[in-house]
């Protein structure tokens, strides 16, 4: 018997570094968002497995590609809120990606559905 | 509003610098992410109403935001432990990780014992021959320097290689290994020394110049490890490293080679056996170094190796007669032709002759860097006590950079006696003591093998007598005797004839003789 040393863990990981970006993208499709409570949010999806800290160098990155855009209001509570947005590059790019991820999981869905072909 | 304490506010602010510093390569980069964090985090506190914001609180939160505890001794943010977007870290990244880890003692380590104690050290030695006047000497060739000159420089062309992402070649390790053997092979006989350096340095210190060869030796090994742990796919390893220290203890072995031998041959030339003699002599003739052979009919030649196995067991009388019978020629004929001044040697350039005679009871061969300095003669005659009395002064200089022995035969007036004999040492006078002739040679003979202060006088005949002093230090060091001469009265004009400096059998030193005598 051969040896059990597949780690489900490792395997999540690889399935979640595809997913990141796709799920900041997503999560601002409804609109402008504050960046702390986008960073709140997104760190808190179970599964996602990302501090706080490291959605801000995502953040960063996304916004140098063009895909989100920033602005800053000035607050009397405290500092200056940065707000995060897509572009419109931004709600291209993730429509892409919305299509290429439902058109894999039908096909992943579809997997022991089909009879098979035969010659 | 919550309250910061003071602590808390420090500690934010050190935090965020820490980021803004280690974050990222872009400057623009990290000066975003610390303002993100600054922002997050201030905003998280007014979240959880916190009335009073402690140094735990907001490390317990930066914690919590980052992902991972801050080290402020480390310089580099484990940003890198955490997968980016993509899923996978750069090359880039990845050495970077590999060459930030506790790299920062290693490197000055590597740069301080293996680049700049060594050259320290070497330069020294040429300079001031301290350890081959005191123990052996550890460049006696040119190719001996060499192999020491290249440690520090193999380690700085590797050194250079510890931050860059080029892999270093296959040579590179090789050489690494290749002045290891270098360090090992020069570590074994300052072993003896490093007990005491180690105290030097603990109470005094200095004396870290005799650990240079063991320290170079960590240096380059540390190197190697460095290099291999931060480029895995350089297709080096210790067996690189293992070739290259092979091939250094074969160089060593070359170099080495012509002293082994020309010691092998003189063995056997010194043994009684007339075939095994014959075949030293011809040994000699062809492979054997003159200069070694030379030496040899000296009485320090045992001082150029540390090493027992490559020192000669043959004395210097025996070496004098197989150097006459190798070559066909007197030595000390050879001796006036021949520099034996160690082969590196900054700022004296100056044949300086070897004296062969120290401790002997003759004078010798004219030594030209060796001169008297100043002269003096003092004295009175008590026409009452019918004798007089001088005192005369010498002061020698000696150029060299050996230590030397003033020799030198005095014609004395008819009747005269050295009745007094005075050296000076550290400034004071210090009077000589009388014994036989027999006792005072051999206790001169055994504070010369010690380098100490002795003066030597000695009859040599009917109003003559030799005196001889030893060390007069190096490099225009001196050294001042008095002699005090006491002689029957006999008029003015005959005081000043019995002194007949001009007439004086050649001494050692070159002397100018003196102004008028006083009581001409």
């Amino acid at each position: 018997m051969p040896k059990q040393d597949f780690s489900i863990e490792n395997w999540a990981t690889q399935a979640r570094k595809g997913v990141l970006e796709f799920a900041i993208l997503k999560a601002l499709t409804q609109g402008e968002r504050y960046a702390y409570h986008l960073v709140k949010e997104l760190a808190a999806i179970e599964g996602l497995g990302i501090s706080e800290g490291t959605i801000y160098p995502l953040l960063s990155r996304l916004r140098k590609t063009g895909l989100l855009e920033t602005r800053l209001v000035e607050s009397d509570e405290g500092p200056a809120r940065k707000y995060y947005n897509l572009t419109t590059y931004g709600k291209r790019q993730f429509d892409l990606m919305d299509t290429y991820l439902s058109n894999l999981k039908a096909g992943l869905d579809s997997i022991g559905n089909g009879k098979e072909s035969r010659a | 509003m919550p309250n910061w304490t003071d602590n808390a506010a420090a500690y934010f602010a050190k935090a965020l610098d820490w980021i803004r510093s280690n974050h990222s390569e872009d400057e623009d980069e990290s000066r975003e992410f610390a303002e993100d964090i600054k922002n997050h985090v201030e905003t998280e506190i007014t979240a959880r109403q916190l009335a009073l914001v402690s140094k735990d609180e907001i490390q317990k939160l930066l914690n919590e935001i980052l992902g991972y505890e801050i080290d402020f001794s480390e310089k580099q943010s484990p940003k890198s432990k955490e997968p980016d977007a993509r899923g996978k870290r750069t090359a880039r990244e990845r050495f970077q990780e590999r060459t930030s880890k506790g790299g920062r003692f290693k490197r000055s380590l590597i740069v301080t014992c293996g680049i700049i104690l060594p050259i320290v050290t070497f330069v020294f030695e040429i300079l001031t021959r301290a350890c081959t006047d005191t123990f052996f000497d550890p460049i006696p060739t040119f190719w001996h320097g060499l192999l020491i000159a290249l440690v520090p420089v193999i380690v700085f062309w590797n050194y250079r290689f510890l931050k860059s992402a080029t892999p270093p070649s296959a040579l590179q390790i090789k050489l690494l290994g290749f002045i290891a053997a270098v360090a090992v092979f020069y570590s074994i006989p300052f072993a003896i020394l490093t007990p005491f350096a180690l105290i030097g340095i603990i109470y005094f210190g200095i004396g870290l110049l005799p650990l240079a060869p063991s320290l170079s030796l960590l240096a380059a090994l540390l190197l190697a490890q460095r290099l291999l742990k931060n480029h895995p796919k350089s297709h080096c390893s210790w067996k690189t490293v293992g070739i290259g220290f092979l091939l250094g203890i074969l160089a060593i072995g070359l170099v080495e080679s012509p002293r082994v031998l020309t010691n092998y041959a003189l063995s056997k030339a010194a043994s009684k056996e007339t075939t095994e003699s014959l075949s030293g002599i011809r040994m000699l003739r062809t492979v054997g170094s003159e200069k070694q052979m030379l030496e040899a009919c000296l009485p320090d030649f045992n001082r150029d190796s540390p090493f027992e196995i490559f020192k000669s067991s043959v004395g210097p009388s025996q070496a004098r007669t197989i150097y006459y019978r190798v070559t066909g020629r007197p030595y000390q004929e050879a001796l006036r032709e021949h520099d034996l001044a160690p082969s590196f040697r900054l700022g004296n350039n100056r044949r300086s002759r070897w004296d062969p005679n120290v401790g002997d009871q003759v004078v010798g061969q004219f030594n030209p860097e060796l001169h008297l300095q100043d002269t003096r003669i003092d004295g009175k005659v008590d026409a009452n006590a019918a004798q007089g009395y001088v005192e005369w002064t010498f002061e020698f200089v000696n150029e060299s950079y050996r230590q030397a022995e003033a020799r030198a035969i005095l014609d004395l007036p008819a009747g005269g006696v050295v009745s007094r004999a005075t050296l000076w040492i550290d400034g004071e006078e210090r009077e000589a003591a009388f014994s036989s002739r027999r006792k005072t040679v051999a206790a001169y003979k055994k504070v010369v093998s010690r380098r100490r202060d002795p003066l030597l006088v000695t009859s040599k005949g009917a109003d003559k007598v030799m005196f001889q002093c030893f060390p007069i230090p190096r490099n225009g060091g001196t050294m001042k005797i008095r002699l005090g001469i006491t002689f029957p009265s006999i008029c003015k004009t005959q005081v000043a004839e019995s002194f007949p400096c001009q007439k004086l059998p050649p001494p050692i030193f070159k002397y100018t003789p003196p102004k008028a005598f006083p009581y001409g």
